[in-house]
């Protein structure tokens, strides 16, 4: 749909190609201990067990919203594209899921977060994870800590988001890359 | 029909040709997806956040974020003091106001591999050695890191004692000098050569080494010339000058330290070490050789919650042979060693923007410190009463940024011989 021509490969996604992306990185740099738990589409249900229906809605972040995403401190956007789906409960929108990736220490964690109409976080599903360690983060009492966080949550180790000792980077840059996700997303609800 | 043919002709190797443009596009494609995926991990590496690791400060656990290659970081601090004009009786204190910059520090570190890891410190304190300063090594380590759990570790070693000296950088502690107790019970920053194993396994983290044991006397003692420059233990400030900081450091006697955390409940740090070992280094005192035995053990707490940030740490020393050590150093009477020594802390602070998005940190703490370099000591001896001292300490700790700290504070620093001078003090300090 926004999709021109100029959009680099990686992120004109149709679901079909998107998945063939993991598995060719995997070949090129063979990540030791890549373990894939959830699937995108049991990530969207695990997200919205009630929905109806997801409708995949990409994204993409003009020049100015990836300033102001990067001015938003420890917000550094990876690409101004961005992977989401629109959540339906019947025809009625119930929020949207959020695809993502973050490095852990040196590989990617891949993940989604599912977030309300209101902008609050309805959860986060790891989906893929290839470090040897720190495979902690995929802890739901870990993940819980997210529930109800929006972009104005301060969302800060020892203050509203706890750590957990040995997974130090993991948690602290899947923190940073839920906080990423939230700014986006305001950002892209001002312009719609 | 000549120009059909070579259209046709044209057409049929033009068919070939764009199916082979297909393939190579998206082998180009996939190969520009996969870059652009490498990129982005190369400038994510490039944020990796300062995080303390294997017991060192953000700033020197650099390079174990690190793939492979070389690391440079670096903190330094800036100090002003200013001294009350009476001590606590009322008698000119007869200090001046200062301004050092105490310390300036540089970390290289090297990693071979993932297995094999290079760290060291180079440090500047005081600026300039032709005057007041003095440059040191502080650490050397080489690390063999087998698994989290278990790894080994050889070289020069900040020895596993309480907050301070292994996390003395000085955006991460509260207050422009260090609180006394981490200098004057455990001797900050207190490092020795040695060997030992450390690693973590779940919450529980844990670092043990056998290292050269401290010097309890006098370089002279040991029949060293050239001026004292290891002093050995003394009244008021226990077995600080008994360090010998990896400096030809003699190996006679031994010392073990370990250390143990666990970080299992949510913002709460609870742990422990245990130092012994003897500190004679075969010195002969009064026809005997000195054992000089030191233990010294330590227990830690801090709880970081919404902003809240509280921390407590008590320290004993127990040292054998005091009263020989007594007549090495050539003291008598109240300028005894201690054959016990405690000293304790607690302090709290409130990060006044915890809740607000922005990084800023604005801090007000409180500090009370307790601490006696001469609990007790031996028979034929006396404790002055100057060397039992309670230390209160309020100031302001603000970071602009992560990695830079504005501090000040005012210390209210009491003795029981009533010769306390107040102070008050500001320092700049950053780690990178």
């Amino acid at each position: 749909m926004e999709h021109g021509p100029g959009v680099p490969l990686l992120i004109r996604i149709k679901s079909s190609t998107f998945w063939a992306i993991p598995p060719a990185l995997a070949a090129l740099w063979a990540p030791v201990g890549a373990v894939v738990y959830l699937s995108i589409e049991e990530a969207l249900r695990t997200l919205f067990p009630g929905a109806g229906r997801f409708e995949e809605r990409p994204a993409r972040l003009s020049e100015g919203q990836a300033l102001a995403l990067e001015k938003s401190r420890r917000s550094r956007p990876r690409t101004t594209e961005v992977k989401r789906w629109r959540v339906w409960e019947g025809a009625r929108p119930a929020g949207w899921v959020y695809w993502d990736q973050v490095t852990g220490k040196h590989e990617f964690i891949t993940y989604a977060v599912g977030i309300g109409p209101d902008g609050a976080v309805r959860g986060v599903e790891i989906l893929e994870y290839r470090e040897s360690i720190g495979h902690e983060v995929r802890s739901p009492k870990w993940r819980s800590q997210f529930a109800g966080k929006t972009s104005r949550s301060p969302m800060k180790f020892d203050v509203d988001i706890r750590n957990i000792s040995g997974a130090t980077l993991s948690c602290r840059h899947v923190t940073d890359g839920v906080r990423r996700l939230l700014t986006t997303h305001d950002l892209l609800a001002e312009e719609s | 029909m000549k120009r059909s043919t070579a259209a046709f002709l044209a057409l049929a190797l033009a068919v070939p040709a764009f199916a082979e443009d297909g393939a190579r596009i998206q082998e180009l494609e996939r190969k520009l997806g996969a870059l652009t995926e490498e990129v982005d991990k190369l400038k994510s590496g490039e944020n990796a956040p300062y995080e303390p690791k294997f017991g060192l400060a953000p700033a020197a656990a650099k390079v174990y974020h690190l793939k492979e290659g070389v690391s440079l970081g670096g903190y330094g601090e800036l100090v002003y003091q200013d001294f009350h004009a009476r001590k606590d009786d009322g008698t000119g204190s007869g200090k001046r106001r200062q301004v050092d910059m105490s310390r300036f520090i540089l970390y290289v570190g090297y990693r071979f591999s993932d297995k094999f890891v290079f760290n060291s410190e180079i440090e500047i304190e005081h600026a300039a050695e032709d005057k007041r300063g003095e440059v040191s090594v502080e650490l050397v380590t080489l690390d063999y890191l087998h698994q989290p759990a278990f790894n080994l570790r050889g070289g020069l070693l900040l020895l596993p004692v309480g907050f301070i000296n292994e996390l003395h950088e000085p955006p991460i502690f509260h207050g422009a000098l260090r609180p006394n107790v981490e200098r004057n019970i455990i001797p900050s920053t207190w490092r020795e050569n040695g060997v030992g194993v450390f690693g973590q396994a779940g919450p529980v983290a844990y670092r043990t080494y056998l290292v050269n044991g401290g010097q309890a006397v006098k370089d002279s003692v040991l029949g060293i010339t050239g001026g004292d420059k290891v002093k050995g233990y003394s009244s008021s400030s226990g077995i600080r000058d008994g360090r010998q900081k990896g400096s030809s450091a003699f190996a006679e006697d031994l010392a073990w330290v370990a250390r143990l955390d666990y970080t299992g409940l949510p913002g709460i740090l609870v742990g422990g070490s245990f130092y012994a070992g003897d500190s004679g280094q075969n010195a002969v005192v009064s026809g005997r050789t000195l054992e000089a035995g030191t233990t010294l053990w330590e227990g830690h707490t801090e709880y970081k919650r919404r902003g809240l940030e509280l921390r407590g740490l008590y320290a004993r020393i127990g040292l054998g042979d005091a009263s020989l050590i007594n007549a090495a150093q050539g003291v008598t009477g109240g300028s005894s060693v201690g054959e016990r020594m405690w000293g304790g802390y607690l302090q709290a602070a409130y990060n006044l923007f915890a809740l607000c998005k922005t990084e800023q940190y604005l801090a007000p703490f409180l500090r009370y410190e307790r601490y006696n370099t001469q609990a007790a000591v031996p028979a034929g001896f006396s404790s002055s009463g100057a060397y039992d001292r309670t230390e209160i300490t309020h100031g302001l700790t603000y970071r602009p940024i992560l990695n830079i700290v504005v501090k000040g504070e005012f210390q209210d620093l009491k003795n029981r011989a009533g010769s306390g001078v107040d102070q008050w003090n500001m320092a700049l300090g950053y780690l990178f």
